[in-house]
């Protein structure tokens, strides 16, 4: 059997502010494969950007620390490198996409010096060639006039172009691991589709691993293998996207796919909202975090925090005490028509 | 000209004699144009251009229906509703407004002209909630003085009957009414909106502008203030321009949509019309790249990328503006001529010279 991408182990990062401890993530442990595309769903406050913040190595002390936990990317521990050895790997083998493109590229710097920039640190090349990449990689995104394009600053692209700008860069030292924070968040609905449809054509002819944070269940739907919900800091469900959206085990991932509007809903039913809303990271409840909002909640789920566990299909797990009891998949409205209707070749 | 108040044509202004407007009309909108100058130089400001925002839009709201107004950003939806509550001056047009006022015969109000007293008047009945629950209410006041200023400005009741309402609004929005003297920090965002929401109910509007109300909220949070509409809308006969960029959003909660691009509309229709049986290329590229919460429908389906980015509107393409990127667009003529906004089929209007129904499920 071959090596896991990455292992997360029992990761935990805090964050210490005045009103006391932000168990920003708290002890979630997953594995990822190489080429696989993982979704990571969650609301504000879940802990995802934290998670992908600590395996690129940017949670900076005394502000945030990772207090427990071991991140192997091939094996190799990320929390024993040094300064020097963790700047190879970023950007190198692991890079980062975020959500919004405009602050994460340098203003008073052109395109092309912000490229060559990344490829010079990370491979072994002249200049010269080093533009060759950099052009190549324009190219790539699907960049017209590449090498006139080069010599732009970040202001003379629109939002969707400097974001390709950031899948370029990313993908320009051929990383292993791709992460991309809400990619598509900031983003108008036609230009997140192209972005997507971009990234997904680029992954699978590269084998690049791709973890996505996202909120949206949508773009999930349309581009991972497999899906992490997080809650409150912690990993509450994990499985396929078969499993998640036509399986869920805990009440949670329930209730936040009936809390989606859908596009196709033609029968405008009242959405069945999760009531409440999230705790407070820093004064978290006993028992599960999810409690205070679960309609399905006794009293051990008031004392006992619920460990993921192996429930549902094959493979599938969830952090719910109550997970085989519900019978969660049945009270999922239209569940009937969730086969697709596709009328082939209709648009033309 | 007689008849002209009757089908298509009672789109025009012109034609339009205001008394005329039917009983379940409470807004017509007629020929709304809206630009913002731009200018050159730091003391003359000599003007250079005009970001045409929103040029020549005519519809009409029921009374008691939701529309929902959608388009990305920068396609004018925000400015058309700041212009129909005169947040914005209007540059042209008419915005007729149905007032109606108990024992009393109904006034037709032209909110683009009306003079101070009477657009005071008149937005007792016109209420608007916005996006960010962050940014529209005062930190420095309570709870209580932000939902009471409404009543407060156009004199209201007394001081304990206006806490009394606060109460009462604070309820209905399921809100606790112990909450009336805490500050807004003190609540989450989902929180806050309806707090907005309170506020706007606070004079008993007809007509609400919701401008992007739940798009900076949590998807479980989303949920929760969407159904809240639902029941103000039921319970107080309320009728909605619902703005937003989410097409999902939209369909859940409006009757009828309309459909912006760059400061035009470009296709308007009943709900499920519009999103089953789109006649517009751009509605049907926006609706088939709105990801769907379901692996097995993502997985089949087709989707219409479009090239490239939305043109800036203070230099909009010629013809239809949607040429530049429109799968369909032909040479020699979309290019050349505007597409006139026409209703192709009863209640389904688009603006387009080739439309065709197109199927996006």
């Amino acid at each position: 059997m071959s090596e896991p991408l990455l292992v997360v182990d029992d990761l935990r990062t805090y964050f210490s502010t005045e009103e006391g401890i932000v168990r920003a993530v708290d002890g979630i442990s997953f594995t990822m494969e190489a080429g696989q595309r993982l979704g990571v769903v969650g609301e504000s406050g879940s802990g995802k950007s934290v998670t992908a913040l600590s395996v690129m190595g940017l949670i900076e002390p005394p502000a945030g620390e990772i207090v427990t936990g071991r991140l192997l990317f091939k094996g190799q521990n990320l929390l024993e490198l040094d300064e020097d050895q963790m700047q190879e790997v970023r950007g190198g083998q692991i890079a980062m996409i975020f959500q919004d493109p405009m602050t994460a590229l340098n203003p008073v710097y052109t395109i092309g010096d912000q490229l060559m920039e990344t490829i010079l640190l990370h491979q072994d090349v002249s200049r010269s060639e080093a533009r060759e990449i950099a052009i190549q990689a324009i190219e790539d995104v699907q960049i017209p006039n590449a090498s006139q394009r080069m010599m732009d600053y970040p202001h003379q692209y629109s939002g969707g172009m400097r974001q390709r700008i950031m899948i370029a860069m990313g993908l320009s030292c051929n990383p292993d691991l791709l992460i991309a924070d809400e990619p598509t968040t900031a983003l108008d609905v036609t230009t997140q589709a192209q972005i997507m449809d971009l990234m997904l054509q680029l992954a699978e002819d590269r084998g690049t691993a791709v973890m996505l944070i996202t909120h949206d269940l949508g773009v999930v739907a349309g581009f991972c293998d497999d899906v992490h919900v997080m809650y409150a800091g912690g990993i509450v469900e994990s499985g396929s996207i078969d499993d998640i959206y036509y399986n869920p085990q805990h009440p949670y991932t329930w209730g936040l796919l009936g809390s989606m509007t859908r596009l196709d809903d033609a029968q405008r039913q009242r959405l069945h909202s999760v009531r409440g809303a999230p705790p407070s990271v820093i004064d978290l409840p006993k028992g599960c975090r999810f409690r205070p909002r679960c309609d399905f909640a006794t009293e051990i789920c008031g004392e006992v925090l619920p460990a993921l566990r192996d429930v549902g299909n094959p493979g599938q797990r969830a952090a719910c005490h109550h997970a085989e009891e519900l019978d969660l998949k049945s009270m999922i409205a239209g569940d009937e028509t969730s086969e697709p209707v596709v009328s082939e070749g209709a648009s033309s | 000209m007689t008849d002209a108040t009757a089908g298509a044509a009672a789109m025009d202004a012109a034609v339009v004699d205001p008394s005329n407007l039917p009983d379940d009309v409470i807004l017509r909108v007629n020929h709304l144009v809206k630009e913002f100058p731009i200018t050159k130089g730091i003391f003359f400001r000599k003007q250079i251009g005009a970001v045409k925002a929103v040029s020549d839009i005519s519809f009409e709201i029921k009374r008691g229906e939701t529309l929902g107004l959608v388009g990305e950003s920068g396609c004018g939806k925000s400015t058309t509703a700041r212009s129909l509550l005169r947040l914005l001056e209007p540059t042209s047009g008419d915005v007729w407004f149905r007032m109606e006022r108990e024992g009393e015969e109904d006034e037709i109000v032209n909110v683009a002209t009306a003079k101070k007293d009477l657009l005071r008047e008149v937005r007792r009945d016109m209420q608007i909630v916005f996006q960010d629950p962050y940014a529209s209410l005062n930190p420095r006041m309570t709870v209580a003085s932000i939902i009471a200023e409404p009543l407060l400005v156009h004199g209201e009741g007394t001081k304990s009957e206006r806490l009394d309402k606060v109460k009462d609004l604070l309820k209905v929005v399921g809100l606790s009414p112990e909450h009336a003297n805490r500050y807004p920090h003190e609540f989450s965002g989902g929180q806050r909106q309806r707090i907005g929401v309170a506020r706007a109910l606070a004079l008993n509007p007809s007509f609400m502008v919701l401008d992007e109300p739940v798009s900076a909220l949590d998807v479980s949070i989303q949920a929760q203030v969407l159904n809240l509409m639902d029941d103000l809308q039921d319970e107080y006969g309320l009728t909605y321009l619902f703005i937003a960029h989410d097409l999902s959003v939209v369909r859940h909660i409006s009757d009828r949509v309309a459909v912006m691009y760059l400061g035009k509309m470009v296709e308007m229709a009943d709900r499920d019309a519009l999103y089953d049986r789109p006649m517009h290329p751009y509605t049907h590229a926006l609706l088939s790249a709105v990801p769907i919460p379901d692996p097995h429908i993502e997985a089949n389906r087709e989707r219409i990328i479009l090239e490239g980015d939305i043109p800036s509107p203070a230099n909009p393409p010629s013809g239809c503006r949607f040429h530049t990127r429109c799968p369909i667009a032909v040479e020699g003529k979309c290019d050349v001529d505007e597409p006139e906004f026409r209703e192709l089929e009863a209640g389904h209007w688009a603006a387009c010279h080739f439309p065709e129904v197109q199927q996006v499920f």
